[in-house]
């Protein structure tokens, strides 16, 4: 113990010898400290409020990717109605066709068009067709010929259309399932109302083409009561465990494995518009939109949900933040060097060991001798001063 | 005579026409079906079945991949009576030589190098004339690894596929949702030293002579880096090779009455920054030998070397001026001299690992 007690007492002064020789133990130190900590705190603090801005900004970009999203998704469910309905409105006024459903001939009118209507289910993705006569009956289904006769009131669209007399178009669920459709009316050269014809495009068609041609990836829901109810000659396998989302079942996706790690039942099951949100899913950041699915009426019957991959925005914005915090460092450290080296040992220590002297000079004591090399600038005077009064002192003694 | 010479010139006149009869059914059967209108949709899926092995010095892997084309042909349409089990299904030969005389994407696999190691086919013909083609083939394929972030890295093994007989305005290779859970259903379970994800599809397309353009699908197994072993073998010597160049000026001590303020001489400090070029360069050597694809690209790993050189160049600069030349005394005097040491003891570690973690941090 007395050893250790003896090689401590070595080593501290041995230590403030060597700090000693500087004059440091005259400086306050604090003030420097309170310098240099606050460097630190400036620099920290602007590399904080950049990160801040560098993600408000990412966040702003993201926000505008999500708004873009939704309205990409809006237009091309708009797009597809609107195609529906041209296809249904060509048919419709073709003169055979007119002339075939005002005479109420089924047979003739589905030769007339099966061919036609296989190259455009085929190539471009049509879904169900049908004729309709009032008051609402289904007059042929081009899709299925064999089932017709049976009353389809229970869709408002139908309604709507024979009410109107007009085209119209939107979200329905028929006997089918769900479709896009366009229903336009059918008149004979005279203008007497015959019926409606409403032709449609399947939600496949719609995810696809926004795949391809945006990479997006979607997956459309619809309200699980509302099919069962409504599309009673649907493929069943729509209503298996597997697509069964909440209160919805999935009738269509481009990439289900993704889809399902992203959302839960939860965050899409609202009637109320939902607020585009962002979520990572194995290491990669994802943007979700919500875009309501509904009938002209207005009834809610399902959602199309769109993703879109958001993981550029978040690296840029991660390795602009490591910079901005490398770059802050390195400020932070080289003011703090340049401040320590000029003011501290430029000037501090300098005065302090000339102060350290001068006390000794005033007590009688004999000072250590001064370098004049040692002190730079304005404290060099000062030190020419001291060596000049040390030197007058010492030849007066 | 003449009359079975006749009837042997009219027999031989028959067979003729059935066998060119015959030949044009089977040419026509190997055209390009055009009842659905071009480009015929061909429904790709690729499966990785296994991965055998991963040479990223050489940039390939060699892997087991379940190839599955769908497309329909009306022409191949027959009565489901024929086909009990909804299907008619022809396997390896069988399968070719059916293959041979329908027609079919030719699709090739474009980055595969040399012949497969194995291959093996099935072919299932419904009777609506959609053709279910399945090709699994044991082979190496090349493949890029972007090494900027080793060793905490993700890598893609893709799998290309490409028709170079048909462009894309004739044939097209699609994927639905069905298509993706095809190339996800036997999921690759273990790669050594690898976590596996999913496998993802992604059309392209490959621009030809004149305009042409030619279909391109590209199946990518996303794999990430177990960092552990590289870490230790690679991240933690460089981070204590950071150290070395530091005790230059962690080691030495003021001292008024001994070497113009210090308290080591630059001959004994020098042998730091010297013991730090071997211990770097002999990493560099070990790390090149083991990943030689690393040396070869700016990557995180060359990045630490960088800094590690720059901190031994560092470290020579202070032996030399500082401890050898007193330059900042000879300037300005002593006390600034040892002020600057001072605040080099804290300022040279900050910003090397400051910038060490920055480089981390990037990648």
């Amino acid at each position: 113990m007395a050893l250790f007690k003896s090689r401590l007492q070595e080593f501290l002064r041995k230590h403030k010898n060597n700090v000693s020789d500087s004059g440091a133990s005259k400086i306050h130190q604090a003030p420097i400290y309170a310098i240099v900590a606050s460097v630190f705190i400036i620099f920290s603090g602007i590399a904080y409020i950049s990160c801040s801005i560098i993600n408000s900004s990412v966040q702003d970009l993201e926000s505008a990717k999500l708004t873009q999203l939704h309205k990409i998704g809006q237009d091309y469910i708009d797009m597809a109605l609107q195609k529906s309905l041209a296809r249904a409105s060509i048919i419709a006024e073709m003169p055979a066709v007119v002339d075939l459903f005002g005479a109420r001939k089924r047979d003739q009118l589905y030769d007339e068009l099966k061919d036609l209507y296989k190259d455009q289910k085929n190539k471009y993705g049509s879904g169900a067709a049908q004729f309709i006569i009032p008051p609402a009956i289904s007059f042929l289904r081009l899709h299925k010929p064999e089932a017709y006769g049976d009353d389809i009131s229970f869709r408002p669209m139908i309604l709507e259309a024979l009410a109107d007399q007009a085209p119209i178009k939107g979200i329905s669920i028929s006997r089918d399932g769900p479709y896009l459709y366009g229903v336009a009316p059918v008149k004979d050269a005279k203008g007497k109302f015959l019926g409606v014809f409403e032709m449609s495009q399947s939600f496949d068609m719609l995810a696809t083409s926004l795949k391809n041609a945006y990479g997006i990836e979607s997956a459309v829901f619809f309200d699980e009561e509302l099919l069962e109810k409504n599309a009673t000659q649907i493929n069943r396998e729509v209503f298996s465990d597997k697509n069964r989302f909440g209160i919805f079942v999935k009738l269509t996706s481009t990439n289900w494995d993704l889809i399902s790690n992203l959302i839960e039942p939860s965050s899409i099951n609202s009637s109320k518009p939902i607020e585009p949100f962002t979520k990572d899913f194995e290491g990669n950041h994802y943007g979700v939109v919500v875009i309501p699915l509904l009938n002209p009426a207005g009834t809610h019957l399902g959602q199309l949900v769109l993703f879109n991959d958001l993981n550029i925005n978040q690296a840029v914005a991660k390795k602009l933040c490591v910079l901005v915090w490398m770059f802050s460092l390195f400020g932070a450290v080289l003011i703090s060097g340049v401040f320590l080296v000029v003011v501290k040992g430029g000037i501090l220590k300098p005065l302090a060991k000339l102060s350290e002297n001068m006390d000794l000079l005033a007590t009688g004591q004999k000072p250590d001798p001064i370098d004049l090399h040692d002190y730079q600038g304005p404290v060099q005077s000062i030190a020419r001063s001291y060596q000049e009064l040390a030197d007058k002192h010492q030849s007066d003694n | 005579m003449k009359i079975h010479s006749f009837f042997k010139v009219a027999l031989s006149v028959g067979f003729c026409l059935l066998s060119s009869f015959s030949q044009a059914e089977t040419e026509s059967l190997t055209s390009i079906p055009r009842d659905l209108g071009l480009p015929v949709v061909v429904n790709t899926s690729i499966n990785f079945l296994e991965v055998k092995s991963i040479n990223e010095n050489e940039g390939n892997f060699d892997a087991i991949v379940d190839t599955r084309l769908i497309w329909v042909d009306h022409r191949l349409a027959y009565n489901k009576a024929l086909a009990p089990r909804g299907f008619i299904d022809y396997r390896d030969d069988e399968a070719t030589k059916r293959l041979s005389e329908i027609w079919r994407p030719f699709a090739y696999y474009k980055n595969r190098i040399g012949d497969p190691i194995s291959e093996v086919k099935d072919l299932r013909i419904y009777p609506d004339g959609t053709v279910n083609y399945l090709r699994r083939i044991e082979a190496k394929f090349a493949s890029d690894f972007d090494l900027t972030s080793f060793p905490y890295d993700q890598q893609q093994l893709a799998v290309h596929l490409i028709s170079r007989t048909e462009p894309s305005n004739r044939v097209v290779f699609v994927y639905t949702d069905k298509d993706l859970s095809f190339s996800n259903s036997s999921k690759t379970s273990k790669i050594d030293g690898w976590d596996v994800g999913n496998v993802s599809l992604e059309r392209s397309v490959e621009e030809g002579l004149r305009g042409t353009k030619y279909p391109e699908l590209t199946a990518s197994l996303k794999i990430t880096r177990q960092p552990f072993g590289a870490t230790s073998t690679i991240i933690v010597p460089l981070f204590c090779c950071l150290l070395i160049p530091l005790l230059v000026v962690w080691l030495n001590t003021l001292n008024s009455e001994e070497h113009e303020g210090f308290g080591m001489s630059n001959t004994e400090i020098a042998c730091f920054p010297m013991t730090g070029i071997f211990a770097v360069v002999a990493l560099q050597f070990t790390v090149n030998g083991s990943y030689s694809s690393l040396g070869q690209s700016d990557n995180l790993v060359m990045r630490l070397f960088a800094l590690n050189y720059v901190m031994l160049g560092f470290s020579f600069f202070v032996s030399v001026l500082l401890y050898r030349f007193y330059v900042l005394k000879r300037l300005f005097g002593r006390f600034v001299q040892d002020e600057f040491f001072v605040y080099l003891c804290w300022a040279a570690p900050a910003l090397c690992f400051g910038v060490a973690w920055a480089i981390i941090a990037i990648a």
